[in-house]
């Protein structure tokens, strides 16, 4: 009896602690669906600015059918990961887009951001589970290319986001800035006003070695190295994360090396990096560029900190995306590529995008 | 002779693999053997130390060990910091600690009990609340990083003493002292590697075992949230996805520093030892410009060389 009451308990841990696991939709939904009613109708503000390609996907499903009728379509959006704040505000534009439209958005994520193994399960188990749409954000896009396949030929319209997959010619559009494309915006930046400083030395900071998106963003780094009279130093791993990133460059900063700047692959480790050099007393001599676009590194680029990241519109990507799915469903056409983000974030403009989209974020 | 040598050997081959490391690290790169990059690896070892130090305990039990001490060490910041930003004033910090420790102890209590009471693998156990508490601090935090720590949180992660010596080790060292005291000193320290060493043996001498397992992963969990308040300092902010890591990486250390994982060998030394090892590794690593791609490997080697002369070493020791 006691084994038998042993056993029920570990089930249950073992079970609790799988559905808490990233990557449930059940739970995660639940909590979420709480959470952004209070930030969808703050995004209402920023919506109207938003640029017009929403309104007249909107306009159109309210001519054919009153906004109460308009079905209530599934729609499950694939992210990378469950915690990063990107990816967060992603699914947060997507909840406020659905629920504005009366829709609903699950939220799937891998338990780690190289594990593009398993979203690839995660998308063929929802093509069975009753899904209308999916909205992706491909870890590794040609390792997905045949699960979104299988979407599109079981009837799924497949909207894109984040990371191009111009292979998937099935897609229903591509809603982003791509990686190397926006890549390529903030190292010219940066390598633009190394070259005007008469500076040379640059140390890139990677995510991990494996990851997809990190071959993707380093190509600019190297490839137009030459061009801008570059030494690119080295590139380090730092893991896309903050406390490895400070080790790293603390580590580098010790080897004596000439580091004119510092290209950091996401905005976390570009803090992590930031307080590496603030210690060694060096912020005012080595440039950091970061990669995202979210509130802190914003802040970070007025405040100095950091000289340049590059937003990749999160909440867009989220809301257009679902958007576009909705109105393909309805059967609408949509545009093919839906851009968001790309927006380079300097000293010039880093209070205004940070009070136009994030100023009602607390904390 | 030549035993007389083997013996010393192993008695100090952790010594002798870090002397090694030295020795071909400064041979390898220019700026290894400063004084300045000795304290930043020292200082990188201290928060590894303090972790370590929770970890060591857990792990002389011989259940197993203890793999939430990361998202321990997420949701302890996320909750303290929050605390502490909302009101910003110097008695917030005592409150906002206290919190941290709270709940590094409340998830460690948890550990221990289901680990004590369902005789399972600390292993499964704590990977189940690992994710739990993560998911919590997910939600929690949905994103948000929180920012602007309070001068005495940022001089305990950041500041330095005399200029020179980094706050951090200072408290890792001090940490060392107590633990090492409790592991040898006290009866319930030594009650722990009696219950890993020999369990029957405990049992018969009355020792409640169940009481020393909540015990030692208590302080696993406590420990995990004493180095979260130190990195609230040294990286100026509470994020989610903090401490990933730092679950595998302090195993390593601990497996470096000879910590058995069976259970009821090994002591603080071999714990302080081990993650001056591994950051070394790291150090020398990214000073050599080496390729991401192999450091992993590196690493790894180096692990399983310094944890196969552990193993020679311990046959040597006791054959004699």
């Amino acid at each position: 009896m006691k084994k038998k009451l042993m056993a029920l308990f570990l089930t249950t841990v073992l079970a609790v602690g799988m559905i808490a696991c990233g990557g449930s939709a059940a739970s995660s939904t639940a909590e979420k669906e709480e959470a952004p009613k209070e930030e969808a109708s703050q995004e209402e503000a920023p919506k109207e600015e938003a640029p017009k390609e929403e309104a007249p996907a909107e306009e159109a499903s309210q001519e054919e059918a009153p906004t109460e009728e308009q079905k209530a379509y599934k729609i499950a959006y694939f992210v990378k990961d469950g915690s990063m704040p990107f990816w967060r505000y992603v699914i947060i534009g997507a909840q406020g887009e659905a629920e504005k439209q009366g829709c609903t958005v699950t939220e799937f994520a891998p338990d780690a951001i190289t594990n593009a193994a398993m979203q690839i399960n995660q998308i063929e188990d929802a093509i069975n589970s009753g899904f209308d749409a999916l909205c992706v954000i491909a870890i590794d896009g040609e390792a997905a290319l045949p699960a979104l396949q299988k979407a599109h030929d079981a009837g799924i319209p497949v909207v894109l986001a984040n990371g191009r997959i111009d292979a998937f010619e099935d897609q229903v559009a591509f809603v982003g800035v791509d990686n190397i494309e926006a890549s390529r915006i903030v190292t010219t930046a940066l390598y633009e006003e190394l070259q005007k400083q008469d500076k040379h030395n640059v140390v890139a900071i990677t995510n991990p070695p494996a990851a997809w998106v990190t071959s993707q963003r380093i190509q600019p780094v190297q490839d137009l190295a030459e061009e801008y009279g570059i030494n690119l130093v080295t590139i380090q791993s730092g893991e896309g994360s903050r406390e490895t990133a400070m080790s790293v460059m603390e580590n580098l900063l010790e080897s004596g090396e000439e580091i004119d700047a510092v290209w950091c692959m996401n905005d976390a480790m570009a803090m992590g990096v930031y307080q590496a050099i603030l210690n060694a007393g060096k912020e005012d001599e080595i440039m950091i560029s970061g990669f995202d676009g979210t509130p802190e590194g914003i802040l970070a680029v007025d405040e100095g900190k950091i000289f340049v990241t590059i937003d990749q519109g999160p909440f867009d990507q989220g809301s257009k995306a679902v958007a576009a799915a909705i109105a393909t469903l309805n059967g609408e056409t949509v545009d093919k590529i839906i851009p968001t983000g790309g927006t380079l974030i300097t000293k010039d403009n880093a209070r205004a995008f940070y009070d136009e989209y994030y100023a009602d974020l607390v904390g | 002779m030549k035993s007389k040598a083997l013996d010393f050997a192993a008695k100090y081959s952790r010594i002798l693999v870090l002397l090694l490391l030295i020795v071909v690290s400064s041979l390898l790169a220019p700026k290894f053997l400063t004084v300045s990059n000795m304290i930043t690896i020292l200082q990188q070892s201290s928060l590894m130390l303090i972790m370590a130090l929770g970890m060591t305990c857990a792990m002389l039990l011989g259940r197993g060990v203890d793999m939430s001490i990361g998202s321990t060490l997420a949701i302890a910041n996320a909750l303290s910091a929050s605390y502490m930003v909302a009101s910003m004033s110097t008695g917030s910090i005592v409150t906002g600690i206290l919190i941290s420790l709270a709940v590094g102890c409340g998830i460690g209590l948890l550990n221990g009990v289901l680990i004590a009471y369902l005789n399972l693998p600390a292993i499964l156990v704590t990977f189940a609340t690992r994710e739990i508490f993560r998911g919590c601090v997910y939600a929690y935090l949905k994103g948000r990083v929180i920012m602007g720590m309070h001068p005495v949180i940022t001089f305990l992660g950041s500041g330095r003493i005399l200029k020179k010596i980094p706050v951090t080790i200072i408290i890792a060292f001090a940490l060392a002292l107590i633990v090492s005291f409790f592991l040898r000193r006290t009866r319930k320290g030594r009650e722990l590697y009696l219950v890993g060493a020999n369990p029957a043996a405990a049992d018969f001498s009355g020792i409640n075992a169940k009481a020393v397992t909540i015990l030692a992963f208590t302080l696993s969990g406590l420990f995990a949230s004493i180095a979260g308040i130190i990195y609230l300092g040294r990286l100026g902010s509470a994020e989610s996805e903090i401490g990933m890591k730092f679950a595998i990486q302090c195993v390593s250390a601990v497996a470096i520093g000879g910590i058995s994982f069976n259970g009821g060998m090994g002591n603080v030394s071999g714990a302080i030892i081990g993650c001056i090892i591994l950051n070394m590794i790291n150090n020398t690593l990214n000073q050599l410009k080496i390729d991401p791609y192999w450091q992993g490997t590196a690493t790894g080697l180096i692990i399983l060389l310094a944890v196969i002369l552990d193993h020679f070493a311990r046959k040597r020791l006791g054959n004699n």
